[in-house]
């Protein structure tokens, strides 16, 4: 009775096929149920089935004592059977006519329940039919108590019922159905067994054009070439099609085409984003590792304990060519975090960022969403909060840094000990000449030689050689110096530290991490640094600490302290030193950044210094102190430093105010101090010989490798002093030994440097209450998920080794299923769970559930590999298949769940852009690595740089994901700007262009051309009727470009002979005014200074000094006797300057267009790089304001003059006076203009190294550089003009005529003619304007090349 | 039991729905929603007392106690430390207490307080406008900030409020996108760039189209490279070829779709040009908002406030404004109210620049009946602190700060909650992002936790799991 009911509403409701077999189990089930009672049974149904649903899904918002939506409380039976403003929930007897089935069955859905979560699963929505049925017992009569809920709700409960959701079960061995077994492929037989089942007629294999097509994009992203395509058309061989599949799998193109799969699994950046974006240095290491790996095929398993651990790997991939560990490479996606612009609280920070790497890893390794675990337990799945603190603890037991993922192999140890062995012999050499030395040193210092005595007194180490300079004038205070530093000493307020480190002490680095060889080294007093270049032997010789470049600068190297927490006012106190911008800072929270709060010191060079850092800032936070080199900062990085260097001797956390011991000058003294105390009396020739024993103690005590720390310092200072002998005499052996380590030290391969993890001491995340930092409950020990097994880890460091050996075991139902689908995915364009990224509640579930895990188990037993498993998928029949449906299908499976056909497929974005390179013989394919390029360029896609605030505008526009978090299945929208990107966008033009220009070249007639272009861009022959179509558009194309020709042709002769007739007026009237004031200037005494080059744009180009040459850029133009500057990157460059340029002048008379630009030059002298230069600038710094602009503002300064304030109208002189000594005087209108100032100046041009600008700043044409409106004449002079100077030449005007003052001397009839004239060249500019506006493609292949990428067949493939 | 939105079932929803400059794409939709995530819940939810939003975003940080919350106190303690605990602020330079360079006067009949900084709209809007004194926010950073702010998240990825809207509602007319952002001079889009803009999982047509006001090229790839007629026969073989394709692929919804999308981008081409031209724009009204100001920084925010009424006109939904950089006190290109420095100077000129304008169109939305229906937001992304950073400017205070609210049913005149008496946190009724688009799309219609969007195993909201109405601002 019962099971008629149902298999009708299923029927009625057209339910999918799964849902009619699940009704069939539950028939059974009902059957037994309806004949129960109001029975203990009953209670046990209610008590097992119904209550803890209510309670976990319902009460939230329909409660008696809390929210009540709707007027509904299901917490008791009154509520229910009361309803709420709707009406009774239940009608106890009939379920088909209770509103709680309706909206729990999702009937009308805009009105679903539970609210915010997923349906219910099919067996709880029958479960609550069959209670309704049978009358819905419910032995609640009052709400319950909170400790009522808490047992309701009980986690394990919750769980175990959760666990049944299909993709938490194990995966089991599956049959491969008989119905299909006749296949040769597996697949095959699943589908073709459903196909069967359902009655459903499979569609035929695509022809061959279509499939190569086809599986050209799906494996390498790319069409296939003509070639390729006529050899696979032409072979016969019954492996035509298998043969060709290998082919694709072995191009290096899968490889780029796949990486870029995963890379959207892993949302792969090369940025932070938020405020400033700052670059992750190196990321692009990691997409060319995922290009290898993929190519080589490496095993998947492989690949994700590379991706948790790779860098912990007892037994890491190497690459021994390369010298490379491949391994270490891949943990770099976990540093792909977003990272804050210094967030005042760090904490929160932190819990943002592991939270990201939490998401990433279990969505896209998992494909279930952990992260939702954060504040509470998951709402659907069965991943309680605890889980999520277990992973936490794992994620930030590592500190965000960059690893060395170079090779260290024996060879490489070798090299290393031969270096040390090389200098080993140096030293040796080395003390034999200081013995000799220190025993020749003087005695008796009047006789002592003169040079010796001026090394002493000009001796720049510091204080050390003064008692010796002053010769014991000041030998009490000498001894003075050395009580107090007994005193100091004894009453070090070091004890008062409440952290201290001491490397000089062996121990005190062991808590410590880090990168490099500065902790595997230890700590050894007495190293010593060769130096790189010259003939000196030694840079430095290093008291005991810790050094990063004990073998080489060029090493990597990274310090990181444990972590400590600030509970009180503290300072941070460093002795470092350190040389190439190494960097020295305290990280809070594991913030990787830098900022106001976020302090960090540089160092470059200088002696030992006392570093503090104010901690009062983050009291109550925790923080770490890290030195390393300037490559090795986890974001700072500066990978452009191929050599830098620190070292470390102490590091104090003291109480604020209180000051560390000064050792240093004290410890210095020591060995001198040992010397002279022994001394009988105090004159200057005692002190002499104390100096010698000193050096003779410290030379020996070097030689037998137990230098102390003052001797160290007490060696350096002599070295410093140039009073130790420290050259290498030419042709010697010691010459010899040097050349050798430093040719050996070139050698020393340089660290390969990857965002990864600084491993620390693990430890385990407190559980946050509501994921609020302030509510930290118990620690939770760091494990894998409980639906597998978490047993805590028993591990030191973080446990990435343990998770990602659980990520791959064989009891975890996830991992293998959800890549499996993937790959099935991006072949098929769905996945069989159409929700690649979530196998949770919220997901789908399988069309296949048993070809899923026959694929999944098939994948494990047969090694892992993704290249085999692509394989199997494209040999089906089913991939095969061509995209046009069987008109049932179409009617009974229109989403295709069955796969009786292939979809046809929207290519992804960088398939559509890297085609339109590739068909335009564009497309760069080398090299496939390296860093990430940007805009225009033409390499694939996937190097394509990703800058989270500045997304690529093409690839956004056709779904290339945002790098936010897991994108399994990317969107595939249809919008017009789509469709404005590939009609009107100039790289579409500029692709199109190209390949018309190559047809045109390569075949002659019409049919022949068009044949090939079909062949390059479709991979087939065009029909007869697309020939006919696309030879008509070319030749109407051709005719409508012929007369457009001819028209413009038309409209220029006609300008041309108006504008001449104009000239000659022009001339004529500008000849009248200069006779004039020839005979006037004939009287004047002072003709002025001459310049190098004078432009006078009313007659042309030509300089009228004959010295430089000028070309126009862009569309500046000469007009009405002024040079116009108005379009797109306009600008004048001359020839170079034959002369050297120290002081100089520039002048020019010119009109402003628009008072709104910024920063354009009007003319400029710059190197010819364009990187230094002299300019006279409009409105860069300060709106309206005229600057003597310089490179980076070099030489500039706010010359404070009044703003301008008329456009268009007023011609303007100005003048820039760059004088010997620097300063720099400005003019206008022939009077001084602002304040003149003292430069840095004047900066030197080299001859024939530098050249004229007019209209452009410096460099290239960009951005605010180039200067708007019309200058009328440009002078360059190789010295300083003075005041007066400057006044006569603005008031002679030189040669160039203002037009007012020209126009005044024509007459009545010329002025008419000359507007006439004027009106029509006007006219015939314009006409031509309009059409030069929208020019169109050069010619008709273009047009048809630019219409071809326009068809769908271009981006879609079927 | 539940609100009634049958009216508003999702096939009427989606023929309503419209689109952005290049992004409409009615065709597509159906195909869109199944594959990022699915719509749960959207659409109207009651009766609305607005249809559209005109945000005036001031990027950087206003600061609230020297514009709409005066603090008397300030003055009485200028030069002297922090009575109150300082909280940690990102420069960490924090000097004494800085009473504000501006002073303030009652306005309008209501006698809101508002300072010197805005004269205009002391003179002309005073009653309109309600402010909200207690708003309060997470984030202390730009970035962080405006995200929060836009999409309710504080990295990219979210949609924004602006998408969501247009996700709830469509578009008023098919041939204009529904959510634009305005820019001119050399304004950029804030700190996190063009995704604080995004349509994040929802279907790509609710992203904003940036209109660059007085560009050549208004709308990115509006211009052909041809002219028309040239043109015209490139689509007509475009289109035959098509045909054949769409064939031999089986006629999938979507190579139809990309095939109509051409019909779409071509009569775009035409419809923006007529949008952006102003001829038919009085005199009157050019001097109403100071198009032709001589300052050419506030001539180009005048000529967005103009080009918004142009857009609410024409049923956009959802318009942005965007203000243009002073270079005073490190308010650059992005950030242009961030006056760490010069703060009297930087906050003078970034108010100069936008009060006549945004006066102007208070008053012409006023005059055309259509303020009724707009909900005129002005707001930063935090506040700033009452002490000084350095000698002469402030750090950002994200503890309590001001924006104000106008037309769609807010009651005007009046303010909200408040501010301790030295400005720094918000004490009374204290609220945050989330209850003002709780309450924005209250007054759209929209029930904030009824429009969800299933993504990433999670149903999203505008609001996140917060927000509540602030219904004492609405009549």
């Amino acid at each position: 009775m019962a099971g008629w009911d149902y298999t009708m509403l299923c029927n009625t409701q057209g339910l999918t096929l799964r849902i009619r077999r699940i009704v069939l189990v539950l028939t059974c089930r009902f059957m037994v149920l309806s004949t129960l009672a109001e029975t203990a049974e009953s209670r046990t149904f209610f008590e097992e089935r119904i209550r803890p649903v209510l309670a976990q899904d319902c009460y939230q918002c329909h409660q008696h004592s809390g929210p009540r939506k709707g007027g509904l409380a299901l917490d008791d039976r009154h509520g229910l059977l009361k309803g709420g403003d709707s009406g009774p929930a239940v009608i106890p007897g009939s379920p088909n006519e209770s509103l709680l089935m309706r909206l729990i069955r999702h009937e009308d859905p805009d009105r679903t329940m539970p609210r915010s979560g997923a349906k219910l699963d099919e067996k709880t929505v029958e479960d609550f039919a069959a209670w309704i049925r049978a009358g819905a017992h419910d032995p609640r009569d009052h709400p319950p108590t909170t400790e009522e809920i808490q047992k309701d709700t009980d986690w394990q409960a919750v769980m175990e019922r959760r666990m049944q959701w299909w993709s938490f079960q194990p995966i089991k061995p599956v049959d491969i159905p008989l119905a299909g077994s006749n296949h040769p492929n597996p697949v095959d037989a699943f589908i073709e067994a459903r196909l069967a089942a359902e009655n459903l007629e499979a569609s035929p294999e695509a022809d061959r054009q279509t499939l190569i097509r086809r599986l050209s994009f799906a494996l390498r992203g790319l069409p296939p070439t003509p070639e390729e395509m006529r050899r696979y058309l032409l072979d016969e061989s019954p492996r035509a099609y298998e043969n060709l599949v290998d082919e694709f799998l072995k191009s290096p193109r899968f490889g780029e085409r796949w990486a870029r799969h995963w890379m959207d699994w892993i949302r792969y950046a090369d940025s932070h984003g938020s405020e400033g974006d700052p670059m992750i240095p190196n990321a692009w290491v990691y997409r060319d590792y995922l290009i290898r790996s993929l190519n080589q095929d490496v095993p998947y398993d492989q690949l994700l304990l590379e991706h948790l651990a790779g860098d912990l790997l007892a037994f890491p991939r190497l690459d021994q060519k390369e010298k490379r560990n491949e391994s270490a490479i891949g943990t770099s996606h976990l540093r792909m975090v977003f990272h804050g612009f210094a967030p005042t609280d760090a904490m929160e920070e932190q819990i943002r960022f592991v939270d990201d790497q939490i998401n990433t890893v279990s969505k896209a390794f998992l494909g279930v969403t952990v992260s939702c675990a954060r504040c509470h337990d998951h709402k659907f799945d069965p991943i309680s909060q605890r889980d999520y603190y277990a992973w936490y603890g794992i994620m930030a037991s590592g500190r965000p840094g960059i690893i060395d993922a170079r090779l260290r192999d024996d060879a490489d140890a070798e090299h290393r000990e031969s270096l040390e062995e090389i200098k080993h012999h140096l030293k040796e050499l080395m003390i034999h000449t200081w013995r000799s030395y220190a025993d020749q040193l003087p005695s008796n210092w009047e006789i002592a030689p003169e040079t010796w005595k001026k090394g002493v007194q000009e001796s720049k180490a510091g204080d050390l050689f003064w008692p010796l300079a002053k010769k014991m004038e000041s030998d009490q205070a000498f001894r003075l110096l050395m009580q107090n530093a007994a005193k100091i000493r004894e009453h070090s307020p070091t004890n008062r530290a409440l952290h201290q480190w001491d490397f000089t002490k062996p121990t005190a680095a062991a808590p410590w991490y880090g990168l490099g060889p500065a902790l595997e080294q230890g700590i050894t007093s007495g190293s010593w640094i060769p130096t790189l270049q010259g003939d000196q032997v030694i840079e430095s010789i290093l008291p005991a600490g810790l050094y990063s470049h004990l073998i080489s600068s060029k090493d990597a190297g990274a310090l990181h302290s444990p972590k400590f927490k600030i509970d009180q006012e503290m300072d941070l106190w460093m002795l470092i030193r350190g040389e190439g911008g190494s960097m020295a800072r305290y990280a809070v929270a594991n913030y990787p950044r830098n900022g106001t709060v976020y302090p960090v010191e540089n160092l470059n060079g200088g002696p030992w210094t006392w570093k503090r850092f104010n901690l009062n800032y983050w009291k109550g936070d925790s923080i770490h102190v890290e030195l390393t080199t300037a490559a090795d900062q986890a974001v700072l990085a500066r990978l452009d430093r191929e050599r830098s260097w620190f070292g470390v001797r102490k590091m104090l956390i003291m109480p604020s105010g209180v000051e560390p011991e000064n050792t240093l000058l004290e410890e210095a003294y020591l060995p001198l101090k040992q010397a002279y105390d022994q001394a009988s009396s105090g004159d200057i020739n005692t002190l002499l010989e104390a100096y010698a024993t000193s050096l003779q103690a410290c030379i020996e005590s070097w030689s037998k490798g137990r230098l102390e720390e003052g001797q160290a310092q007490w060696l350096q200072a002599w070295l410093d002093a140039g009073l130790l002998p420290n050259q290498a005499p030419s042709e010697s052996e010691m010459s010899k030994l040097l050349e050798a380590w430093r040719h050996k030290e070139l050698q020393l391969a340089m660290p390969l440097r990857v965002p990864g993890k600084i491993e620390t001491k693990g430890f385990d995340q407190p559980l946050l209450e509501r994921g609020d930092a302030k509510r930290p409950l118990d620690a939770v020990p760091r494990s894998f998920l409980s639906l597998v097994d978490d047993t805590p880890y028993e591990c030191e460091d973080s446990g990435r080794l343990q998770l990602a050996r659980d990520l791959i075991r064989q009891d975890n139902p996830l991992t293998r299923r959800v890549i499996v689908n993937r790959l099935w995915h991006h072949l098929f364009g769905k996945g069989l769970v159409d929700t690649p990224d979530n196998f949770g509640k919220l997901g789908s579930q399988p069309s296949h559930p048993e070809l899923l895990d026959f694929l999944a188990i098939q994948f494990s037993t047969s090694g892992w590999s993704l290249k085999q498993t692509i394989r199997l998928l494209v040999t089906s029949d089913a991939w095969k298949r061509s995209s046009l449906a069987s008109e049932e299908a179409g009617h009974t499976d229109p989403e295709n769940h069955l796969w009786s056909h292939f979809d046809t497929l929207r290519l992804d974005a960088e398939a559509i852009r890297d085609q339109l390179l590739w068909v335009s013989s564009k497309l760069e394919l080398d090299p496939m690595e390296g860093p990430p390029v940007n805009g225009i360029n033409q390499r694939r896609s996937v190097f394509q740089r990703i800058k989270r605030n500045d997304l690529d505008p093409f690839l956004a526009l056709f779904d290339a994901p945002t790098p936010l978090s897991t994108v399994g299945s990317r969107d595939s929208t249809n919008v017009p700007g789509q469709s404005l990107k590939l009609l009107n966008d100039r790289f579409i033009v500029d692709c199109a262009e190209a390949w018309a220009d190559q047809v045109i070249k390569s075949h002659a007639g019409k049919r022949e051309r068009i044949v090939a272009m079909f062949e390059r861009i479709f991979n087939r022959a065009p029909s007869l009727g697309e020939l006919a179509l696309c030879e008509a558009y070319v030749s109407s194309m051709e005719e409508q470009k012929n007369q457009r020709l001819a028209r413009v042709a038309e409209l220029t002769r006609q300008m041309d002979t108006s504008q001449q007739a104009l000239d000659a007026i022009n001339g004529m009237a500008r000849s009248r005014v200069m006779n004039q004031r020839q005979r006037s200037e004939r009287t004047r005494i002072n003709t002025g200074p001459e310049p190098l080059a004078a432009w006078d744009f009313s007659q042309g180009l030509d300089d009228q000094m004959g010295n430089l040459e000028l070309t126009l850029h862009g569309e500046a133009r000469l007009e009405d006797g002024a040079l116009v500057l108005s379009g797109e990157k306009s600008y004048l460059s001359s020839s170079p300057i034959g002369h050297e340029v120290g002081p100089k002048t520039l002048e020019t008379w010119l009109q402003i267009d628009d008072l709104t630009q910024r920063g354009g030059g009007v003319i400029s002298l710059q190197d010819l790089d364009g990187q230094v230069f002299d300019a006279i600038v409009f409105a860069e710094q300060e709106q309206g304001r005229w600057l003597a602009g310089s490179d980076v503002f070099a030489r500039t300064q706010s010359l404070k003059g009044p703003i301008e304030t008329t456009s268009g109208l007023e011609w303007i002189h100005l003048a820039v006076v760059y004088e010997e000594d620097g300063m720099i005087r400005a003019y206008r209108n022939g009077k001084p203009y602002g304040l003149a100032y003292q430069s840095t100046g004047p900066v030197a041009f080299a001859a024939d190294q530098s050249q004229v600008l007019i209209g452009n700043r410096h460099g290239q044409p960009i951005g605010n550089r180039l200067f708007r409106g019309r200058i009328g004449q440009c002078r360059l002079y190789l010295q300083a003009l003075s005041d007066k100077e400057i006044l006569q030449s603005f008031e002679q005007a030189g040669s160039w005529i203002p037009q007012d003052q020209w126009i005044k001397t024509l007459t009545l009839e010329e002025k008419q003619q000359r507007n006439d004239l004027s009106h029509r060249v006007l006219a015939a500019k314009e006409a031509l304007k309009r059409s030069s506006d929208k020019p169109g493609l050069t010619n008709s292949w273009a047009d048809l090349a630019h219409s071809l990428f326009n068809l769908k067949e271009f981006i879609y493939v079927r | 039991m539940f609100a009634n939105h049958s009216e508003f079932s999702r096939r009427s929803m989606l023929s309503r729905c419209a689109s952005g400059f290049g992004l409409m794409a009615l065709e597509g939709i159906h195909a869109l929603e199944t594959r990022a995530g699915t719509r749960q819940g959207g659409g109207k939810h009651h009766q609305a007392r607005a249809k559209q939003v005109i945000l005036c975003y001031m990027s950087g940080g206003f600061s609230h106690i020297d514009s709409f919350d005066p603090k008397p106190k300030l003055q009485k303690l200028a030069g002297k430390p922090m009575p109150v605990t300082v909280e940690r602020t990102q420069f960490n330079n924090n000097g004494n207490i800085f009473p504000s360079p501006f002073t303030f006067k009652s306005c309008g009949q209501s006698g809101l307080a508002i300072s010197s900084m805005f004269p205009k709209m002391q003179q002309w809007c005073a009653d309109d406008l309600t402010v909200i004194r207690s708003m309060t926010t997470r984030f202390n950073e730009h970035a962080q900030g405006n995200f929060a702010f836009h999409t309710g998240f504080p990295f990219m990825g979210h949609p924004s409020a602006g998408a969501w809207i247009n996700y709830g509602l469509g578009s008023a007319n098919r041939n204009m996108p529904g959510y634009v952002v305005l820019q001119s001079g050399g304004a950029v889009p804030p700190h996190g760039g063009v995704g604080l803009f995004s349509n994040g999982f929802l279907p790509a047509h609710h992203q904003a189209s940036i209109l660059k006001v007085n560009a050549a090229e208004a709308v990115a790839n509006i211009q052909p490279a041809e002219e028309t007629d040239l043109q015209q026969s490139r689509l007509r073989l475009i289109n035959r070829l098509d045909r054949d394709f769409l064939n031999l692929s089986g006629k999938p919804a979507s190579v139809e779709a990309a095939i109509k999308n051409y019909e779409t981008a071509f009569r775009m081409q035409q419809a923006v040009p007529e949008l952006t031209d102003l001829h038919e724009e009085s005199p009157a009204t050019r001097k109403l908002y100071g198009i032709d100001d001589p300052h050419p920084q506030k001539a180009a925010y005048a000529h967005q406030c103009l080009m918004a009424r142009r857009l609410v006109e024409r049923g956009v939904r959802f318009v942005e404004l965007s203000c243009l950089s002073e270079n005073i006190g490190a308010g650059g290109a992005a950030n242009p109210w961030d006056q760490h420095g010069d703060l009297e100077k930087g906050h003078g000129a970034m108010a100069h620049q936008v009060d006549q304008p945004i006066a102007a169109l208070l008053v012409d939305l006023k005059q055309r009946g259509l303020l009724e229906q707009t909900i005129v937001v002005f707001a930063g992304e935090f506040g700033r602190t009452p002490f000084s950073q350095g000698s002469n400017g402030r750090d950002h205070n994200p503890f309590g700060f001001s924006l104000w609210v106008a037309g769609g049913g807010f009651k005007g005149g009046g303010t909200y909650g408040a501010t301790d008496e030295l400005g720094y946190h918000a004490i009374e009724r204290p609220c945050d992002i989330y209850d003002l688009w709780a309450t924005i799309l209250h007054q759209l219609g929209i029930d904030h936790e009824a429009q969800t969007y299933l993504y990433g195993g999670r149903n999203m909201r505008l609001t996140d799991v917060h927000g509540s109405i602030l219904r004492d601002l609405v009549s």
